[in-house]
């Protein structure tokens, strides 16, 4: 129970109307998109860099949690408050600060919506590249903080690529602004790339300056199927060595075609061993020769079985069936539903094959319904494990399920999260992926956050 | 209890958040309100799971966030695990209704259309009256003579004068293309939409289907016809399962209807001139929630005159207006708020007359209208049926 005192100062801080201690709020806050929970004591919705300062340094003062929170987008627990504590709702702060496009960069606050700024760039033919599954409601504050990605990482990088400014908010609630307007800047100690991932432990990122791109101006899809996961592999590796980037490569593995098929027919999908999507960009002669250039590889490989089309609507159509997968899963099996763990793995690329092989093995022992896709072109694999949520027996099986995946994950020299980080949900897994650098990213946290009031249980 | 019947679907939430893309009443806007996570889809999933499971008191939070809800169901169509949240926000508010922990605004609302027979509290005897005007002798012939086809007119269009030309333009369409139809007249008793959105009692609600259907049934009607998606919906889909059998009569609503005649040839609609672009307002209860999104389209389209064009989000994405799923009765601010999105939406498009096919959207675009015409613009709002009579040359 927060003494009333430490609300009056909170409220002071962050404006009337802008906190609540009311019961059911603090429940909704409680979730994410993972299974951890954790209701806070508070949630402050502050609206400037100076109120999420004074709200920092009430919490300082009073030693209490501060975590901070976006879209709650997030598969980690991340953004909920299992010891209590204040949130910091960021979503009031949703403003384009500045475009400042003949500079390449925009300015913004961490509420900004991912799609929200895409769609002000698109007139000016600029576009923020970094496109999560969940760009039409994550911010660019639990993206930057996550270091997110997505499907187009292969191309264009991660979230922390693009940060060229921000605004820290310390643990201490002291601001200190970082990084410069150029686009290349290697003075001193990289704090932007400290903070960028470090899931709000090391303080609050309450301003961003971000670099934008140019928007390609036609993209164009190419859908092949597989019958050997080997080939499939294979068909990646070969498209790079033929000198063409494409912006995202997805698979979808015989389980999540067969699923997409049952629930929709339209999209017109064939159930192979494996389907691969290729998503081109560029001018229109491009999209088109690097199509080709991508035929030749298939053809080299004896891939027959394939689409392809730079045409908006029919590219589209082809793209339905990777956009299906999400509701598809849903179906998959009467009464089961998903749950999000051990769903994020990376691996090598030379190891998807294997590991396609693996989940289905993983799926068969635990008799879990499992759809399999991902993110081929970077090694990113989604395991989409459905289980009856009333079940205790499921979700022991999910459990150990999840374990087996991330176990095989690290033995082939993989990673148990590409991009939807660590938080509460995967922290067990620090000290086994990082002996000894996990001591020093302690170090860190420990200068930085001696009280550890930021964002307490996350990673560390 | 109302919520254990939706535990699967609560189940079915990833609490993936997709669905706070779309929804209007935590949609990031310039000023900023709600903004709250307890006014997004899934916030309102979980406000519901924790009630369900007694670990929260319906505080007010609580109430804010479930009796805000527009049942708008852009939640629903973006669910990629294909949720029905508007069915949880609906066992959600019953279980606060059947729990006395409702919002009193919403109790007394119950309570007058269970006395009253409609949503006013206004005597039954005035539900022609109202409206009827010059057309009182028309309508006066055809109250509660048996015919194949009934027009149910609803409370919003029966008693609120602003809304008189639906009604009178539908019976003047009907009587313009010889049909033998009647109405019910002071015997029509509200279709109860109100109060099943609102969480009312299925005791309540039932009495009212059995009113309507019985009397219909007795004037030995085939088709009934409305002007108003919140009847139809609930005609088609609540009172077969209230009564437990289905429907002596098929429904339509007036621009399914139309279409047919368009298709059969059997109206002939003359050009019209509605100055600049047109565009169509999708109703959420009758598109979203009925899939009702070409009739009207078709009808528009038929007549000449009429330069009709989409919102950017339109059809199953179109934005809602604001008046629905009861919401304006617990907090007026929430409905106004999206009554201004709306005019954002309007002004994208240019367009000089928005069209809806609903009186409840009617209200609310009427709302958007005032604030671009506050600022010069002189759009106005028509229902569809006010722009087919003026095609047949009724004036």
């Amino acid at each position: 129970m927060v003494p009333e005192e430490v609300i009056k100062e909170l409220e002071a801080a962050v404006g009337a109307g802008n906190l609540s201690t009311d019961d059911a709020m603090l429940y909704v806050y409680g979730f994410d998109v993972s299974d951890v929970t954790g209701k806070p004591d508070i949630v402050v919705r502050p609206g400037t860099v100076e109120e999420v300062a004074g709200c920092v340094k009430v919490c300082a003062k009073h030693k209490l949690p501060v975590i901070p929170r976006g879209a709650g987008s997030g598969a980690t627990g991340g953004a909920v408050a299992p010891t209590g504590g204040v949130v910091v709702d960021l979503t009031r702060m949703n403003k384009i600060l500045e475009l400042d496009l003949a500079n390449l960069q925009v300015a913004v606050q961490p509420g900004v919506v991912i799609d929200q700024l895409n769609q002000a760039l698109k007139p000016h033919k600029f576009c923020y590249p970094v496109i999560p599954g969940s760009d039409k409601m994550a911010t660019m504050g639990g993206v930057i903080a996550n270091d997110a990605s997505g499907m187009r990482a292969f191309k264009y990088g991660t979230a922390k690529d693009y940060v060229l400014g921000a605004t820290f908010v310390m643990p201490d609630g002291s601001v200190v602004p970082f990084g410069c307007k150029a686009l290349k800047n290697v003075a001193g100690l990289d704090l932007l790339r400290l903070f960028a991932g470090s899931e709000g432990t090391l303080g609050i990122m309450a301003e961003f300056r971000v670099k934008v791109l140019p928007l390609p101006p036609s993209r164009g899809v190419l859908v092949a199927y597989f019958e050997d996961l080997e080939t499939a592999g294979k068909a990646v590796i070969n498209t790079y060595q033929a000198g063409i980037v494409p912006s995202a490569v997805e698979i979808m593995e015989k389980s999540a075609l067969e699923v997409v098929n049952k629930y929709r027919p339209q999209a017109g999908v064939k159930v192979a061993e494996a389907m691969l999507l290729f998503e081109l960009e560029g001018d229109l002669d491009f999209v088109e020769s690097q199509a080709r250039s991508i035929g030749y590889v298939l053809d080299a490989l004896a891939v027959g079985d394939r689409q392809f089309s730079a045409d908006p609507a029919e590219a589209e159509r082809l793209w339905s069936a990777r956009s299906a997968v999400g509701a598809a899963t849903s179906v998959l099996e009467e009464g089961h539903n998903r749950v999000y763990e051990g769903e994020d793995i990376c691996v090598p690329l030379t190891e998807i094959p294997r590991t396609l092989r693996k989940l289905r093995e993983l799926r068969d022992k635990y008799r879990l319904g499992t759809v399999i896709f991902g993110h081929i072109s970077i090694g990113s694999l989604h395991p989409a494990i459905t289980i009856r949520k009333s079940d205790e027996r499921d979700w022991k099986a999910m459990k150990e399920l999840a374990a087996e995946i991330h176990a095989w994950a690290l033995s082939v020299g993989g990673t148990v999260t590409g991009e939807h980080g660590i938080g509460v949900a995967r922290k067990e897994y620090m000290a086994i992926m990082h002996p000894g650098a996990y001591e020093v990213m302690k170090r860190i946290k420990r200068a930085l956050d001696p009280d550890n009031i930021m964002n307490p249980g996350k990673i560390f | 209890m109302e919520l254990e019947k939706v535990r699967h679907v609560l189940e079915k939430c990833a609490r993936c958040g997709q669905c706070r893309a779309r929804c209007p009443t935590i949609d990031a806007n310039d000023e900023g309100v709600p903004g709250w996570e307890v006014f997004s889809p899934r916030g309102r999933m979980q406000v519901a799971k924790g009630l369900l499971e007694g670990v929260i008191r319906p505080t007010r939070a609580a109430l804010d966030g479930l009796f805000t809800c527009f049942y708008c169901n852009q939640c629903v169509e973006t669910c990629p695990s294909l949720a029905n949240v508007t069915d949880v926000v609906i066992a959600a508010r019953k279980h606060l209704v059947e729990g006395g922990c409702a919002p009193a605004s919403i109790l007394q609302a119950h309570e007058t259309i269970t006395g009253s027979k409609n949503m006013f509290g206004l005597d039954q005897d005035d539900r022609i009256e109202l409206w009827s005007g010059d057309v009182s002798d028309l309508v006066e012939a055809h109250v509660g003579k048996h015919a194949p086809l009934l027009y149910f007119v609803g409370c919003q269009a029966s008693f609120k004068g602003g809304l008189a030309n639906i009604p009178v333009r539908m019976v003047q369409i009907l009587d313009k293309l010889g049909e033998d139809f009647t109405l019910l007249g002071e015997d029509e008793v509200c279709c109860g939409n109100p109060m099943e959105l609102t969480g009312g009692p299925d005791e309540g609600l039932k009495e009212l289907a059995e009113a309507n259907v019985n009397k219909i049934a007795e004037l030995g009607v085939r088709r009934v016809i409305f002007t108003c998606p919140g009847c139809y919906r609930v005609f088609k889909e609540v009172y077969p399962r209230l009564l437990g059998k289905g429907l002596p009569f098929s429904c339509a609503m007036a621009s399914e209807y139309l279409a047919e005649k368009i298709r059969s040839k059997d109206i002939d609609l003359k050009p019209i001139q509605l100055p600049g672009k047109v565009v169509y307002h999708d109703p959420c209860e009758l598109g979203r929630h009925m899939g009702v999104y070409d009739e009207p389209r078709e009808v528009l389209r038929a007549i000449p005159g009429v330069d009709l064009v989409e919102f950017k989000h339109n059809k199953e994405d179109c934005n809602c207006c604001g008046m629905g799923g009861g919401a304006a009765m617990y907090d007026a601010k929430v409905s106004d708020f999206q009554a201004r999105a709306k005019a954002s939406d309007i002004a994208e498009v240019d367009a000089c007359s928005v069209i809806t096919h609903c009186p409840a959207c009617f209200q609310g675009i009427e709302k958007a209208c005032g604030v671009l015409n506050a600022r010069g613009a002189g759009v106005e709002v028509l229902d569809l049926v006010e722009v087919v009579a003026r095609a047949l040359g009724i004036e």
